[in-house]
């Protein structure tokens, strides 16, 4: 069992329903905050079932003793004994230029060197030992990665990349049968902020706007480094590849300078622009640790004007949610994935681990950050999704995750009846969230790792819309 | 340093009354596009305490930081 300090926005209107066992331990006044004991496997309902309550893990404060001193050096580079060559090529032997080569002689460590192919496909490396415990190899577009473990070292090497192909079944699609269904015909509004959208023949971007300081406010196109055109794509992408909710309206809110951290005024002006143009979801596949009170007073004004934030549980290997998907106003996204729907050798499959789903061939994905603070988990391991000019990509993260969800969200409340006719105020957050509450299937990881579970249409896997 | 300003009433803010206060601490307005209810600031870091005190609790000040895009790529 687990505590949790909530803070009762309507204190009288709580009325917990007998499949859900919440014990009030404490009250700060009568309608102040209350210290609950509920069990953690409970809290997944609990939270759908009164969305708008503020739900925070009890935490202990230590003494301030200090710390006994740990030495974490990390070596960069040694003594050189061995210069390799490696090149990357396609399966008709054609070089690839612009691939990263990653080679960790010492993983714990972080030892070992990295570099970029040429015009050849090559990249020469300088090692300290003759055996490469990983071996990581990333391509911007159009390839899937490799990863390769204990790889003998010569002055020579070569690897094959497979090419993306837009009719492979990737995790997203083993899930969302994206291909088959129909396009959104009612208007449905998804604001995402990010790096910018487009230009992809398989996106239509409704509007938007570049909220970065000192830059064109028109130009809201991506800043060159994909990530905002694969989310989108993976949201509303028709043509050549299809999105979980083809047919939606997006909006483009760029707030990442090209290669550079966002600044969280220019969020909060991409929030404020998303509730003046009536979005009616906003992903944010975006996050840091540390709580963030200027971003979530925007976040809670959008809740209050009927609008839905998504955002991306952080990728930072198991640790705690990032912000803002922290936050209680947010809907957090874990990133799961599945064996069998990438290539063998791929980066991919360096992200299996435990644990495994109801069916074992489902994992929560290594990267993903994980806690109570989970509401949802969606496929984010080989997702094949949109690049600038036309390309296509595969990326893995909870950053896909994120806007799988918010694309199947978009879907389903496109089905919901009153959808439509709710005023924009908080009372139209609620009943969305308790809409779609009704349409999640578990997949047996556990609430710390999957929230309630998946989105699916009418509880179903593999829906059939 | 840059901060972000936020109103935490209900009714309008005095502007005017802001103005007057960031003059005297040498706070410079960098971005008033959320304007009369955010404002980017840049303000020494040693006088933000006094400046908060001085703005009578009507706005909170937070600091501006950067968000990431959460990669899992390895790199060395």
């Amino acid at each position: 069992m687990a505590d949790f300090l909530t803070q009762l926005l309507k204190t009288k209107d709580l009325k917990l329903k007998q499949d859900v066992e919440v014990k009030v331990l404490d009250s700060i006044d009568t309608d102040g905050a209350k210290l609950i004991q509920i069990n953690p496997v409970q809290l997944p309902d609990f939270k759908f079932n009164y969305p708008g309550l503020r739900i925070i893990p009890e935490k202990f404060y230590h003494k301030a003793v200090c710390q006994r001193k740990r030495i974490s050096a990390k070596v960069k580079s040694t003594q050189a004994v061995l210069p390799i060559t490696i090149t990357i090529n396609d399966p008709q032997q054609k070089p690839i230029q612009n691939i990263t080569v990653v080679v960790f002689t010492d993983f714990a460590m972080s030892r070992g060197a990295s570099g970029i192919t040429d015009k050849n496909g090559s990249v020469k490396l300088i090692l300290d030992k003759d055996n490469a415990e990983r071996i990581y190899i990333y391509a911007d577009h159009s390839y899937w990665g490799s990863f390769q473990e204990n790889v003998k070292l010569t002055s020579n090497l070569k690897f094959t990349l497979q090419p993306v192909k837009t009719d492979y079944t990737d995790s997203l699609r083993y899930f969302y049968d994206t291909g088959n269904w129909p396009r959104l015909k009612q208007k449905i509004r998804v604001g995402i902020i990010d790096t910018g959208v487009g230009p992809h023949k398989d996106l239509h971007v409704s509007g938007g706007k570049n909220l970065v300081k000192g830059e064109d406010e028109n130009n809201y196109e991506d800043n060159g480094e994909g990530h905002g055109t694969h989310v989108a794509g993976i949201i509303a992408a028709s043509g050549g590849i299809n999105g979980v909710a083809a047919g939606v309206q997006i909006m483009s809110y760029r707030v990442f300078p090209k290669d550079k951290g966002a600044s969280n005024f220019d969020i909060m002006k991409a929030i404020a622009q998303a509730i003046s143009d009536k979005c009616d979801l906003i992903n944010m596949s975006l996050g840091e640790a540390e709580d963030d009170e200027g971003l979530t007073s925007y976040i809670k004004d959008a809740y209050n004007e009927g609008i839905l934030c998504f955002a991306a549980n952080g990728n930072d290997s198991r640790s705690a949610v990032s912000f803002p998907a922290a936050y209680s106003l947010c809907v957090a996204i874990s990133a799961m994935g599945r064996i069998g729907t990438f290539p063998e050798e791929a980066v991919e499959e360096s992200a299996v681990q435990e644990p495994f789903g109801t069916d074992n061939s489902n994992f929560i994905a290594d990267f993903s950050n994980i806690g109570l603070e989970t509401d949802l988990t969606a496929p984010g391991v080989g997702i094949i999704s949109t690049y600038p000019n036309d390309y296509y990509a595969i990326m893995d993260g909870t950053s896909m995750a994120c806007p799988a969800a918010t694309g199947m969200a978009a879907r389903l409340l496109s089905h919901m009846p009153e959808f439509y006719e709710m005023q924009r105020n908080q009372d139209r957050s609620v009943e969305m969230l308790k809409f779609l509450a009704r349409n999640i299937t578990p997949l047996g990881f556990g609430a710390n790792f999957e929230g309630k579970g998946m989105l699916c249409y009418n509880n179903e896997l593999h829906s059939k819309i | 340093m840059n901060f972000i300003l936020k109103y935490k009433g209900d009714q309008q803010p005095d502007l005017e009354k802001l103005t007057e206060v960031l003059t005297v601490h040498h706070a410079r307005i960098m971005d008033d596009s959320l304007l009369p209810h955010s404002a980017l600031l840049n303000v020494e870091e040693s006088f933000v305490n006094k400046l908060q005190l001085d703005l009578e609790g009507e706005w909170d000040i937070y600091p501006e930081h950067t968000y990431k895009i959460p990669t899992t790529k390895k790199s060395i």
